[in-house]
């Protein structure tokens, strides 16, 4: 059956009171975009929309673009088996038959409550430095894949593109498209997943509750590497990719499980991996279990180990709010009474004169004058002598050192506020970019590229060998089967029919008894002169072996003659020997020596490659120690400069009680002044 | 096996449209109460073609460029035939293709209701090429500018799903056969195959519609018969999405639709990595 395309169902949805004939949809509007027309989400199999119902409620709708197999069945199986399930990851959804009219005829659409979330890669490459966030739907992904495992389901397509992080942070699979459920079992697949997601073992006839074993292990051990190491994702994932960390050609050649060794909470993880990547067979995939793997938590906690602020936060504070400020006492003067009392009295006599002055002028003035300015004259100095004055004025000095010391703590206070605010850009919130530089390799790393390094300059040599090496073997191919010629015609030379030579044959039965019957068989011929019992000299020969042997009854004479012979035969077989190789011998060991180039080129090439790779992880993993390091100095650096906010916040409130005590005490003694002297 | 690269945005492919926009497509096909000027029929194509690519490419925070798009007119001259805030660009990302139709256009479509009868709608309709008829016929020189294209294109994209080009015309080239061109189209290579070379005819000459036919015999003339014979055989995933669309396929069943409706080759088209050998 043709199925509408996604802009069918787009211009559909331009009327949705004809289009639907659920109530909540009919008559609904479509989220639209900028430019006013309907916003799609497409995947392979369907396009889904976003409506809101008259009431305002949101539901995504799936319009399916291509035909799948029994859907309807395979709804109605899934919805059921999904209703037991119940589990915060599942997507409710309502099969509609005959859910949508488009180009005058229904089709069917999948109703489901409209998730506000991101897909899986998306959402990483935005909380990549975020590792809780990724621990917590690392775990929340283990947990969705056993719940499936324990009910005997399959999703079938577990991959990036049906994970979605909601605004919570929250994991929801959607996408039950494939889902293998029991009854659906004789059914067979609707489809085989996403390619970088699935075995390539995976054909249509695999269809039952193990569907998913592969794809689990995949996407779990990705999210939990990230977890420890979110560099993996800049190293193992190019923009744009559609996958994680891992595609299908890592499934076959594996090199990517060499490259990632090293760092020892990997270990199990890989060998999750080794084992689902080397299984001949599906039904050797494990089980997804991840109980042998550390948890994401542990992988966060893992080596993070560093100092931070809560540790200085919760040093003890005093808490000087909590206690009373002395109260503003009433002094008095202690001493000098006699003194202010007598220019008290004086004063008075003084005072009394005033009325006097009426009557007696010169003497009423005389008593005032004198009475007041004695007392004056009494009163300042001994109110000037009182030590309470001394006081007052330490207590008002006092008071201003206190103002200047909670000026000055206030001024640090803002400081070291503003400094951490500075700071905060390095704080540990922030991401840290892995710097290009000064990442040096750990000695082990360092010891292993050695190591490589050497193995690929042996591989280069022996490329550059094989050039000479050619001309050598060339060169004795070539006297090998000059050789040959020489042995071939040398050997045609019976000696008993050399007769030419002058040997007779009793001579020639001599030399077949030393087992030399042709020229072939020697390799030379010695004359002694004179030697011998006859004295007419002896002749020895050199054998094919090596061995050396007197032939009886030769004469040196005889010995010459056979030499001369066999020398002169030597000559004529090597002058008609071939100069060089025929074409098809050159052919062949040039050939031969093709084939060993291009094994060692393509062994130096994997070298290379291997190197390279190896180089990155080492790079990538001095880089990710710097990180590390940077993120816990500035992890560390944060903690120091929230401990100096925490300590001038502490002197501030110790210097505003030391100035609220010294102003206390400053008012107590103001009180004191001369009236309190005198009128006491 | 060919035709089975990844289309993803590390590894996007192209879509080249090469449009006949000669005088000759003035004229007027169909009959009875659809009577349309064949630039029309091309253009409205085109439109809804780019559309579908671009709703087949969205995804939560909008459009990716799996694909990009290029779009050449051929009549008067040789050249880009985007409208509006493309015009004049060659090769353009889908996501700006997304984001800049020439205009929206107003509709009204009868569509079936379901109980017999018609019901009148009114549709917004994306247009980013306007129906132009003018001018001489220079289809080997606009098959060979694309060819250029997808040249480029290969060489900057080595291993992506081989490019796609849809020729849509009237068939009647002024400058000679264009069979040379086609070839060399169809010879540019990716890792993981050819081009696809698709044409659409769009001819007056009656005779019954064909979509991806696999002989040219109920074709009714020589410019149908060459059309088919200069478009690439549908590879095999295709034949499958065909199939699964009620249409009959075999080895020889090839990209060329006649006066009949060529947007499900959007319909064909995975994105991402699918294990392709669906029932
Ligand atoms: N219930 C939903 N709420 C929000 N977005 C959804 C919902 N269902 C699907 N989507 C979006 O639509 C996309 C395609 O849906 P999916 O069911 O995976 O279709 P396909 O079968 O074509 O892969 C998803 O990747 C997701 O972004
Ligand atoms: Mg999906």
């Amino acid at each position: 059956m043709k199925y509408p395309s996604g802009a069918d169902y787009a211009e559909a949805l331009q009327n949705t009171a004809a289009c639907f004939r659920d109530p909540e949809l009919a008559g609904g509007t479509v989220q639209s975009t900028p430019l006013g027309m309907p916003r799609a989400i497409s995947g392979n199999f369907a396009s889904v929309f976003c409506i809101v119902s008259p009431r305002g409620k949101r539901y995504a709708i799936k319009c399916f673009t291509r035909h799948i197999v029994d859907q309807q069945d395979r709804y109605v199986a899934v919805s059921t088996a999904l209703a037991d399930l119940d589990r915060p990851w599942q997507v409710a959804f309502d099969y509609q038959q005959y859910g949508i009219f488009v180009q005058g005829r229904w089709y069917p659409l999948l109703k489901m409550e409209w998730i506000e979330a991101q897909g899986l890669l998306p959402w990483l490459e935005e909380h990549l430095h975020d590792s809780e966030a990724i621990a917590d739907v690392t775990a929340e992904f283990g947990a969705a894949v056993s719940d499936l495992q324990s009910a005997g389901l399959a999703h079938g397509d577990l991959q990036h593109g049906n994970l979605l992080v909601d605004r919570a942070g929250r994991l929801r699979v959607i996408d039950y498209d494939g889902m293998f459920v029991q009854s659906l079992a004789n059914r067979g697949a609707a489809e085989m997943g996403h390619l970088n997601y699935q075995s390539p073992l995976r054909t249509m006839d695999d269809f039952d509750q193990t569907l998913d074993r592969f794809a689990a292990w995949l996407i779990y051990v990705s999210l939990l590497l990230l977890v420890d190491d979110p560099g993996l994702w800049i190293q193992f994932h190019d923009e744009g990719e559609e996958k994680l960390l891992f595609g299908r050609d890592d499934f076959v050649d594996q090199e990517v499980l060499e490259a990632l060794s090293g760092p020892p909470e990997f270990d199990p993880a890989l060998q999750s991996l080794r084992s689902c990547w080397d299984a001949d067979d599906l039904a050797q995939v494990p089980p997804f279990d991840p109980a042998a793997l550390p948890t994401p938590s542990e992988m966060l906690s893992g080596d993070f180990v560093v100092s931070t602020a809560p540790a200085a936060a919760s040093r003890a504070r005093r808490t000087r709010s909590a206690e009373p400020l002395p109260p503003v006492e009433d002094l008095e003067f202690c001493g000098g009474l006699l003194l202010s009392r007598t220019s008290l009295a004086l004063a008075v006599v003084g005072l009394l004169g005033l009325p006097l002055a009426v009557f007696l002028p010169v003497a009423g003035a005389a008593v005032a004058v004198a009475g007041l300015l004695t007392a004056v004259l009494i009163a300042v100095p001994a109110y000037r002598s009182q030590p309470e004055n001394d006081a007052r004025q330490s207590a008002a000095a006092e008071l201003a050192a206190r103002r200047h010391d909670r000026e000055v703590a206030e001024d640090r206070l803002a400081e070291v506020q503003q400094g951490e605010r500075g700071g905060g850009a390095r704080g540990p919130g922030r991401t840290v970019v892995p710097s290009q530089r000064a990442a040096s390799p750990s000695q082990h790393d360092a010891q292993r590229l050695r190591e490589l390094e050497a193995e690929r300059a042996r591989a280069h040599d022996a490329l550059q060998e094989l050039q000479s090496t050619e001309a050598v073997r060339l060169r004795d191919a070539l006297s090998r089967r000059q050789e040959t010629h020489v042995q071939a015609l040398l050997k045609a030379n019976e000696i008993d029919r050399a007769i030419l030579l002058g040997v007779n044959r009793s001579l020639a039965r001599q030399l077949a008894s030393r087992g030399v019957f042709t020229a072939a068989d020697l390799t030379s011929v010695e004359v002694i002169d004179g030697g011998g019992r006859s004295g007419r000299g002896q002749t020895m020969v050199v054998l094919r072996s090596g061995r050396r042997v007197k032939i009886d009854g030769f004469t040196a004479a005889n010995g010459k003659s056979l030499r001369s012979w066999y020398l002169g035969e030597v000559a004529k077989a090597q002058a008609s020997a071939p100069i060089a190789l025929s074409a098809s011998e050159t052919a062949k060991i040039r050939q031969g020596i093709e084939i060993e180039r291009r094994q060692l080129k393509s062994a130096q090439a994997r070298l290379m490659k291997r190197i390279s790779q190896e180089n990155r992880m080492a790079k990538h993993r001095a880089q990710n120690g710097q990180v590390r390091e940077r993120q816990n100095d500035s992890r560390n650096a944060a903690a120091a400069a929230r401990r100096l906010v925490l300590g001038a916040q502490d002197d501030l409130e110790e210097a505003q009680w030391a100035e609220q005590v010294a102003a206390r005490r400053a008012e107590s003694y103001a009180r004191l002044n001369v009236w309190r002297f005198l009128l006491r | 096996m060919p035709y089975t690269a990844e289309i993803s945005r590390a590894n996007p492919t192209c879509f080249v449209f090469v449009v006949d926009q000669s005088g000759s497509m003035q004229d007027q096909i169909g009959g009875g109460e659809v009577v349309q000027r064949k630039a029309q029929v091309v253009s409205d194509a085109i439109n809804r073609l780019l559309y579908e690519l671009t709703l087949k490419c969205a995804k939560e925070e909008g459009v990716r460029d799996y694909f990009h798009v290029a779009c050449l007119g051929y009549g008067a001259s040789v050249g880009s035939a985007f409208a509006g805030a493309l015009r004049e660009r060659e090769m353009v990302p889908l996501s700006e293709i997304a984001t800049n139709p020439a205009r929206l256009e107003e509709r009204t479509k009868k569509t079936p209701d379901g109980a017999g009868g018609l019901v009148e709608q009114t549709v917004k309709f994306p247009v980013w090429l306007d129906p132009v008829a003018d001018g001489g016929t220079p289809m080997t020189q606009a098959l060979a500018q694309a060819r250029r294209l997808v040249s480029d294109w290969v060489d900057a994209h080595p291993s992506c799903f081989p490019p796609v080009v849809l020729h849509l015309t009237d068939g009647e080239s002024t400058d000679g056969d264009p069979s040379t061109a086609t070839q060399g189209i169809m010879s540019l290579l990716s890792t993981d195959g050819n081009a696809l070379l698709f044409n659409l005819h769009v001819s007056s000459a009656g005779g019954t519609p064909a979509t991806f036919p696999d002989n040219d015999a109920a074709l009714p003339d020589q410019f149908a018969k060459l059309l088919f014979s200069i478009s690439s055989y549908l590879p095999e995933h295709m034949k499958v999405y065909a199939k699964q669309q009620g249409l009959a396929t075999s080895d020889g069943t090839r990209g060329f639709v006649y006066n009949a409706d060529v947007t499900s080759i959007v319909q064909f088209l995975d994105i991402g990595t699918r294990a392709s050998d669906l029932r």
